[in-house]
């Protein structure tokens, strides 16, 4: 079904409307220790209506994909909208609107390739690192390719098709040191199908190196201390934290629950260096790694400038969060699964580049750290979070020492980023993250290196 | 719709099409879906769902497929791209499909929504929290599921699962002027709605605690001492560790600490974890595994003796180990003698921990996080909750280290889980 279908369905009542039809598609192949151990492609499509009517949202959905099914989704949204209303009826609710029209679409136009020559690609990495890295005790090469296309109308206006599609490589090697297990991986890709973004599996040979020689130097790995220490973050876990603990504070509903950013509005919350953006779909003229130029309520998506100069300055909304905030509509209702109703989520959350250089940052830290990869990151509505670090270094009288075990920071962001002295020129985005709440989503993380002062779980 | 004719009739045009093996599985769920919303009732979703998963093996190759459309043309599409897929696999005489099983049909749970019902308990729930806990920020969810779970594969085994239950989740937090606490979240399935759902596994005291927690401070000092975990974080732990270790990722990745330990002592002696799929008070607990056979209750460590890996098929015959119980969950913790009352006062020095923030731990078991809507314990009594406070450790040296196990415990569903006492874990203030 196209908008032109779906828009002839649009019922003529008082509530307001949206309807959705969506196809995630995904394929997804993994060698362990050369052996193909998954294999698969697979779909996930149906329809979606939703209703709104005196306070009250109803929701319908189905996996059969046609015009009478989807008459029947949208009574049935209307009914759980009516018969929600019998049990509470809080008044009449106009929601703000700003609806955009427009298709966005980033399919390759390269010729298809087969999932022969994927797997060949992909073996080809997995051959590499074998004969070059036979020591290994395990090694583990995995593609990934997530599309998502929507199509949706909504009866204030709205109408889009989009198609989403975002392909990731992992390589993860393990080796057994002293009866320990310890492990290295990192992740390549972004936006785009498979033909976009991997072309000659050599490209990342150089990149093969450096995990495996991560890996080695973790063999000799020293204890982080527990204590508060001068650290220089790198780009991606000032990325994680953006999204995290700084992001999630300033989405609408988590406002509306209780975050402590509703009391920091128009206040420092930053040393003067942070600016903090969740970018719609460009910054500087180049596409993010998350574009989203309409939202899943048929909004115009919208930059969302967080922090500015180190004050907080605005939180990103949905059409609901907006109207109860009384704030503008930033476009940042996003929705996963075609049966998913639309909530506020980030989209390319980034700490914006300052002047400074990253090798200067280090050599201005006498006992530190420098922090660079990430593992799992968790954030609370106080901005208080917690983060694994899976590989880093001391850094002792300005210069790179010992390679650290894995570890973990924490703090209140807040408090954190008032204690940024110094944030490099650069900018590296997290093209693969995964958010969740109460929904998955795919979203752009992003940052240059900053220094600051961090409290680290060491020993 | 005739489920388990359309499964029949995919895996024989998958066996005409060349397959050697084929094993097919369709789940097919209805949720009815109500949300509260910014402490008020907001949305009502009404969801189906399918989905049909397929294997095939060919020439000892394997490819898979899912997809949510049962139409003709659309598994027709899938068939053919699964045996294209299937041919560029590489052989692996470790793939294969579970052996021959009588027939099995089992239906469990209610297998009607009560909406008025779930509406009733929603609406207590949100006039108990205005009249006690007004400072309490929140959204609750509360579900009717209904799932259908067809298993089939081309040595003839068949099996079909119907379950009802009810889901419930509370997010919340406390704020008061400008101070607040710490988010926290509790959630459970159940096989009726007949409690009010504060009463349930501890919900009101995690509510109650909240509200204390908007005002906390620091540890006197960094120590080591011990830590009393609430039930939902001893599952958490142990779910990770057993993952990590006893199932198909640690053993196919080498990542096990413990690759060889059948019938060896790896845990303290005060911890013995059953898997119960068979428990009937365990609502949601799945009675087929995901390599296609019968969930059995067993014991998968006993008073701290290994006795099963949690394989797979696949894992036991790439690695030449035996197949027991499968990659099982509805995992059961035996609880101990002891009130929770009791283990607390013989704490002298320690935590309460009721949330905790963490890394995943890494692959030797090495694991630090803070402790969040947590408490300070002093000579066998709680003091106040904590701030800024970590912890870090060896999850394997803290299972190792186990004081006590509470003899209250929760039922979330698909897992019962005690308090749990563990000692000489290093605290430390920031």
């Amino acid at each position: 079904m196209n908008t032109k279908q779906l828009k002839d369905l649009l019922p003529d009542n008082n509530n307001y409307i949206e309807l959705k039809v969506q196809n995630n598609k995904s394929q997804s192949m993994a060698y362990l220790n050369g052996s193909l151990v998954h294999n698969d492609a697979s779909s996930s499509s149906g329809l979606m209506a939703r209703s709104f009517r005196n306070g009250m949202w109803g929701v319908a959905s189905s996996p059969t994909v046609n015009k009478e099914k989807m008459k029947q989704v949208i009574k049935k949204a209307t009914a759980n909208t009516d018969y929600l209303v019998t049990k509470m009826d809080k008044g009449n609710v106009t929601l703000p609107s700003n609806p955009a029209q427009g298709d966005y679409c980033f399919s390759s136009d390269k010729p298809k390739l087969s999932t022969k020559a994927k797997a060949d690609f992909i073996q080809e990495i997995d051959n590499y690192i074998i004969k070059k890295y036979s020591d290994l005790d395990s090694r583990y090469v995995s593609f990934t390719n997530l599309e998502m296309e929507k199509s949706l109308v909504t009866n204030d206006g709205a109408e889009f098709n989009t198609v989403l599609p975002r392909s990731v490589l992992v390589v993860m090697m393990t080796t057994v040191h002293n009866n320990e297990p310890i492990q290295n991986m990192e992740i390549f890709g972004g936006l785009g199908q498979f033909e976009e973004v991997f072309s000659d599996p050599k490209d990342y040979f150089n990149d093969i190196d450096k995990v495996y020689g991560r890996l080695m130097e973790k063999k000799k790995a020293v204890f982080a201390k527990a204590g508060t220490f001068d650290c220089v973050l790198g780009p991606k876990l000032a990325g994680i934290l953006a999204h995290e603990a700084i992001g999630h504070t300033t989405e609408a509903d988590i406002v509306l629950n209780g975050s402590i950013a509703i009391d920091y509005l128009g206040k420092q919350v930053a040393s003067p260096l942070i600016n903090l953006l969740d970018a719609a779909h460009h910054y500087q003229d180049k596409l993010c790694p998350i574009p989203i130029f309409i939202d899943d309520e048929g909004t115009k998506a919208e930059d969302c400038l967080i922090i500015e100069k180190g004050i907080l300055k605005n939180f990103m909304t949905s059409k609901e969060t907006a109207h109860k905030l009384g704030k503008k509509l930033t476009g940042n209702g996003r929705s996963y699964a075609f049966s998913d109703e639309p909530i506020v989520r980030m989209r390319n959350t980034m700490i914006v580049p300052g002047n400074d250089k990253l090798q200067d940052m280090i050599s201005s830290i006498e006992n530190g750290y420098y922090l660079i990869e990430h593992g799992n990151g968790q954030a609370d509505y106080t901005s208080e979070f917690m983060f694994g670090v899976t590989f880093g270094y001391e850094i002792k009288n300005g210069k790179i020492a010992d390679p650290l075990k894995e570890t973990t920071i924490s703090g209140v962001a807040f408090e954190l980023l008032k204690t940024v002295s110094k944030v490099s020129d650069d900018l590296v985005w997290i093209s693969a993250g995964m958010c969740g709440k109460k929904q998955p989503i795919p979203v752009g993380m992003g940052g240059p290196a900053i220094k600051c002062k961090v409290n680290i779980g060491g020993k | 719709m005739n489920y388990q004719n359309i499964l029949k009739d995919t895996m024989q045009s998958l066996l005409d099409k060349g397959a050697d093996k084929v094993s097919i599985d369709l789940n097919v769920t209805t949720k009815e879906e109500f949300n509260v919303v910014f402490k008020e009732l907001n949305l009502l979703r009404s969801l189906e769902s399918q989905s049909l998963s397929i294997m095939v093996l060919k020439e000892n190759k394997q490819a898979t497929t899912n997809l949510n459309q049962l139409d003709r043309k659309s598994i027709e599409t899938a068939m053919e791209q699964l045996m294209s897929s299937v041919e560029t696999a590489n052989e692996d005489p470790a793939f294969d499909i579970s052996p021959f099983h009588e027939p099995f049909i089992v239906e469990k749970g209610p297998q009607k929504i009560d909406s008025d019902g779930i509406c009733n308990r929603l609406n207590r729930l949100t006039e108990r929290m205005k009249d006690k806990y007004p400072t309490v920020h929140y959204d609750a969810i509360m579900s009717y599921i209904n799932e259908k779970f067809i298993y089939m594969n081309s040595n003839q085994t068949i099996f079909e699962e119907t379950k009802g239950y009810y889901e419930f989740m509370l997010m919340f937090s406390a704020k008061d002027g400008n101070k607040m606490s710490s988010l926290n979240y509790t959630g459970f399935s159940l096989a009726d709605i007949d409690k009010d759902l504060l009463d349930i596994n501890f919900t009101e005291q995690l509510v109650k605690q909240i509200t204390e927690q908007i005002v906390t401070k620091p540890i006197p000092d960094s120590f080591i001492g011990d830590i009393v975990l609430l039930p939902y974080i001893t599952g958490e732990l142990l779910v990770s560790f057993i993952n990590s270790h006893l199932g198909n990722a640690g053993i196919l990745f080498k990542s096990s600490r413990f690759p060889d330990h059948l019938g060896k002592k790896i845990f303290d002696e005060k911890l013995t974890v059953h898997t119960r799929p068979l428990d009937p008070e365990l609502s949601s607990a799945s009675l087929v595994t995901p390599d296609g056979f019968l969930a059995e209750n067993a014991t998968i460590i006993d008073k701290g003796v290994l006795k099963h890996y949690l394989i797979s098929l696949y894992a036991a015959k790439k690695t030449g180990m035996k197949r027991t119980v499968g990659p099982c969950n509805s995992l059961v913790i035996e609880p101990g003698i002891n009130q929770i009352d009791d283990i607390i006062k013989n704490v002298k020095k320690g935590v309460l921990c009721a949330r905790l923030s963490y890394g995943n731990p890494n692959a030797n078991g090495d694991i630090s996080g803070v402790l969040k809507n947590s408490y300070y314990i002093e000579d066998g009594k709680i003091k106040y909750p904590i701030s800024e406070t970590m912890m870090s450790g060896n999850i394997v040296d803290m299972f190792n280290n186990i004081e006590a196990v509470s003899k209250e415990y929760v039922n979330i569903g698909d897992m019962k889980i005690p308090f749990m006492q563990i000692k000489d874990v290093f605290i430390s203030k920031k």
